[in-house]
C-alpha cells in the first residue's frame, strides 16, 4: 500500500546541509588521492632510475684484492698499478664474454641529480669516448631528438626529462655549480631509461667504474662476476639492478609509503571524527522524525534503511564529485608542475583508490554506532507524550 | 470493529502502589462513525487510544480489531497494522521540520505519486490551507495550520480507523468545527476516534465515550 521512506526528501529539502557534507567528503577524497598522486609521481619517476635503468647498465668498482692482486706481492707501486690494470682488463674481457653482456668499459662517471616532488636522488652516468657513445645510446634504446652527438671533450647528451628537471637547455652547462663550464649539453635524448652520456674532460669527482652494458636477464652483476670466477666482497661497489632495487625498496618505497600511510591515517581520523560528531548531532535533531515514522507504522528497519540510503546517496555523490575534482586537479598539476619538472606521473592507481574507498566504507561502518544508538532509542509518540 | 474486554493498563508495575491508567475497561465500537472519547486529564483516554492503536500493549485484557486479537500481535505485525489500517493525529503535530506541508502529508506515501499529491492537495484545501502554503515548511505555518497538515497526513492513505488525540487543541473555533466536519464526513464509511476534553466539539459525534479514572463512566 505505502512505499518505503524516501531518502530523497531529506536530500532535496536540506540542500545546504547535504552540500556541506558532500563538499567536505569530496574534498577529503580529493586530498587523499592528490597526496598519493604526488607521492606516486616521485615513486614513478625514481622507479626509472632505480629499477629500469639498472636493467641496461651497471657500474662496478672492484677492489684489487677481489681481482686477485695483493699489494704485499709487489715492491713498487708502478708494478702494483700495472698488475691492477692487467687484472681489470682481464676481468673486463671476461665480463664481455658473458652471456647477455653487450660491452664493458672502464671509464669515468659524472654525477647527476634528479629532483622529485618529495626528495631527490643522485645517480651516475658514463663519460665515454665519442666513438663509444652511439653504441651506448643504441643500447639504452635512446633517440637523439634535439642537438647533435658529442664530438669534442666535455660534451653531454641529456635525457629530455632530466633536462626539464634541471631546467636546462641545449647549450647550457651541466652541473654548472660543481663543474663550471666543463660539461656542455649538446643534445637531448628521448629514452625510457632517462639516459645521459657524455665525453670526459679532466677528472670528475664521481669516480671511475667498469660500466657494463647488460640485458635484463643478466643485470645481476654479483652473479656475472661469480660466473667469471670473481667473488665480490663488502669492499667492492656494485651498482646493479639488485643494489638499486634494494635501495628503491628501502629509500623510496618504505619511506614514501610510511609517510603516505601516516598522512592517510591522519586524514581518515580527522574525517571520521568530524563526520562522527556531525552525525551524532544530525541524528539527535531527527529523533522526533524517526519516532513519527515508527508510530505511523514504519518499523525501525525502514527508518534504518532510509538513513542508510540517505548516507549512501551523500557518500556516492561525494565520491563522484570528488573524482571529477580530483581528475581536474591532477590534470592541472600534471600540465603546470609535473611536466615542466620532467617527472613521470600516473593518474590512476587502483590499489590506492580501493584504499580510499575502504576508508570511506570504514567511516560508514563507524557511523553505524550513532545510527544504531538512535535506532535503538526510537520511541513511539505515545511514549514521548507521556 | 473494536472489542475491548477487561483491559487494564498499569504503570509502575514494580512499585508498591500500582497506577491504573485503565482499569477493567470494556467497550465495543462499530466499523464506521465518529466516536468521541471524553474525560478529564488523567482519565486514561489517551492510554485507551494508544492501546487500541497498538502503540501500547495493555497489562491485562484483550482488544480485538476486526476479529483479530491485536494485543497478541508481534511488533512487526503491529507496525503493519498501523501502517495499513490506521491513521494518527497526535496532540502535537509532529511534522518533519525540513519538509514542506505537502511532503509532510505524503511522507508515508509513495514517492512522486501524482494521485497521492492530488489527494493531499484536496485534503489540505478542505482543511483550510491555501495552495501557496503547500510548499511552506512547518516553521512558516501557524500552529493551527500545522495541526491541519497533520490531520491531512492521517487521512492520506484512507485508513480504516483514524485516531485523533486532541486534534482541535491548537485551532480556533471556526477551524475546530471545520476539522470536525471533515472528520465527520470521513467517518461516514470509516471509524474516527477523537480523544478530547473539549465537549463542545463533540456535538456531531455518533458515540460519546466518557471516562473517569481509567474506567468507562458513560457511553451515549
Amino acid at each position: 500500500m505505502k512505499g518505503k521512506l524516501s531518502a530523497l526528501k531529506f536530500v532535496r529539502n536540506n540542500k545546504k546541509q547535504v552540500w556541506v557534507m558532500i563538499v567536505a567528503l569530496s574534498l577529503t577524497f580529493m586530498t587523499m588521492y592528490i597526496i598519493h598522486f604526488l607521492f606516486l609521481t616521485t615513486k614513478e619517476s625514481f622507479k626509472v632510475l632505480f629499477l629500469e635503468q639498472p636493467k641496461r647498465v651497471a657500474y662496478l668498482e672492484i677492489t684489487p684484492d677481489t681481482m686477485g692482486v695483493k699489494k704485499e706481492d709487489y715492491n713498487l707501486d708502478d708494478e702494483y698499478n700495472l698488475a691492477i690494470e692487467k687484472a681489470r682488463d682481464k676481468m673486463i674481457a671476461n665480463i664481455k664474454k658473458h652471456k647477455g653482456i653487450r660491452d664493458a668499459v672502464f671509464t669515468q662517471a659524472l654525477y647527476a641529480n634528479y629532483q622529485g616532488i618529495i626528495g631527490g636522488i643522485g645517480y651516475d652516468f658514463p663519460l665515454l669516448s665519442k666513438e663509444q657513445i652511439p653504441e651506448f645510446v643504441n643500447h639504452m634504446g635512446a633517440e637523439l631528438i634535439e642537438g647533435r652527438m658529442p664530438e669534442g671533450d666535455g660534451e653531454i647528451l641529456v635525457d629530455e626529462k632530466v633536462l626539464k628537471n634541471k631546467k636546462m637547455k641545449v647549450g647550457g652547462y651541466f652541473n654548472e655549480s660543481s663543474y663550471g663550464h666543463t660539461f656542455r649539453v649538446v643534445g637531448v635524448l628521448a629514452s625510457d631509461y632517462m639516459t645521459c652520456v657524455g665525453t670526459p674532460r679532466g677528472y670528475t669527482n664521481s669516480g671511475w667504474y667498469i660500466v657494463v652494458l647488460c640485458d635484463e636477464a643478466n643485470a645481476d652483476m654479483a652473479k656475472v662476476l661469480k660466473d667469471i670466477g670473481i667473488v665480490p666482497t663488502e669492499y667492492d661497489t656494485i651498482y646493479d639492478s639488485v643494489e638499486w632495487g634494494r635501495k628503491y625498496a628501502e629509500d623510496v618505497i618504505e619511506q614514501i609509503d610510511t609517510a603516505l600511510l601516516a598522512i592517510l591515517i591522519v586524514v581518515i581520523i580527522f574525517l571520521a571524527t568530524s563526520i562522527l560528531v556531525a552525525y551524532v548531532s544530525f541524528m539527535r535533531s531527527r529523533v522526533n522524525e524517526y519516532c513519527l515514522y515508527t508510530s505511523i507504522g514504519f518499523g525501525r528497519k525502514e527508518a534504518y534503511g532510509m538513513i542508510m540510503r540517505e548516507m549512501l546517496l551523500i557518500f556516492g555523490i561525494s565520491i563522484i564529485l570528488g573524482s571529477v575534482v580530483t581528475v581536474v586537479i591532477m590534470i592541472t598539476f600534471a600540465n603546470f608542475m609535473l611536466e615542466p619538472m620532467g617527472l613521470i606521473y600516473k593518474y590512476f592507481d587502483l590499489e590506492h583508490l580501493i584504499r580510499i574507498l575502504a576508508a570511506f566504507v570504514a567511516i560508514v561502518g563507524l557511523l553505524q554506532i550513532p545510527i544504531s544508538v538512535t535506532i535503538n532509542n526510537i520511541k513511539t509518540i505515545d511514549r514521548i507524550e507521556e | 470493529m473494536f472489542e475491548i474486554k477487561n483491559v487494564s493498563m498499569i504503570y509502575d508495575m514494580n512499585s508498591d502502589e500500582k497506577m491504573y491508567a485503565l482499569n477493567g475497561f470494556d467497550l465495543t465500537l462499530p466499523n464506521t462513525g465518529l466516536v468521541g472519547i471524553i474525560g478529564p486529564s488523567g482519565s486514561g483516554k489517551s492510554t485507551l487510544m494508544y492501546c487500541m492503536s497498538t502503540l501500547k500493549t495493555p497489562t491485562e485484557g484483550n482488544i480485538t480489531y476486526n476479529g483479530q486479537e491485536i494485543t497478541a500481535l508481534s511488533n512487526r505485525q503491529r507496525e503493519t497494522l498501523r501502517r495499513n489500517e490506521f491513521g494518527f493525529v497526535f496532540q502535537k503535530h509532529y511534522l518533519v521540520p525540513y519538509m514542506t506541508a505537502m511532503d509532510n502529508v505524503i511522507v508515508a506515501g509513495t514517492d512522486n505519486d501524482k494521485e497521492l499529491k492530488d489527494k493531499a492537495a484536496e485534503y489540505l484545501l478542505a482543511l483550510g490551507l491555501k495552495e501557496k502554503e503547500f510548499n511552506k515548511r512547518p516553521s512558516k505555518l501557524s500552529g493551527g495550520q500545522c495541526q491541519r497538515v497533520a490531520i491531512a497526513r492521517a487521512m492520506i492513505n484512507n485508513p480504516k480507523v483514524i485516531f485523533a488525540d486532541e486534534p482541535t487543541a491548537s485551532l480556533d473555533h471556526e477551524n475546530a468545527f471545520n476539522v470536525m466536519r471533515i472528520l465527520k464526513k470521513y467517518s461516514e464509511d470509516r471509524l474516527v476516534i477523537v480523544v478530547t476534553h473539549d465537549r463542545s466539539i463533540l456535538t456531531d459525534v455518533d458515540i460519546t465515550v466518557e471516562m473517569w479514572d481509567g474506567k468507562l463512566s458513560n457511553v451515549k
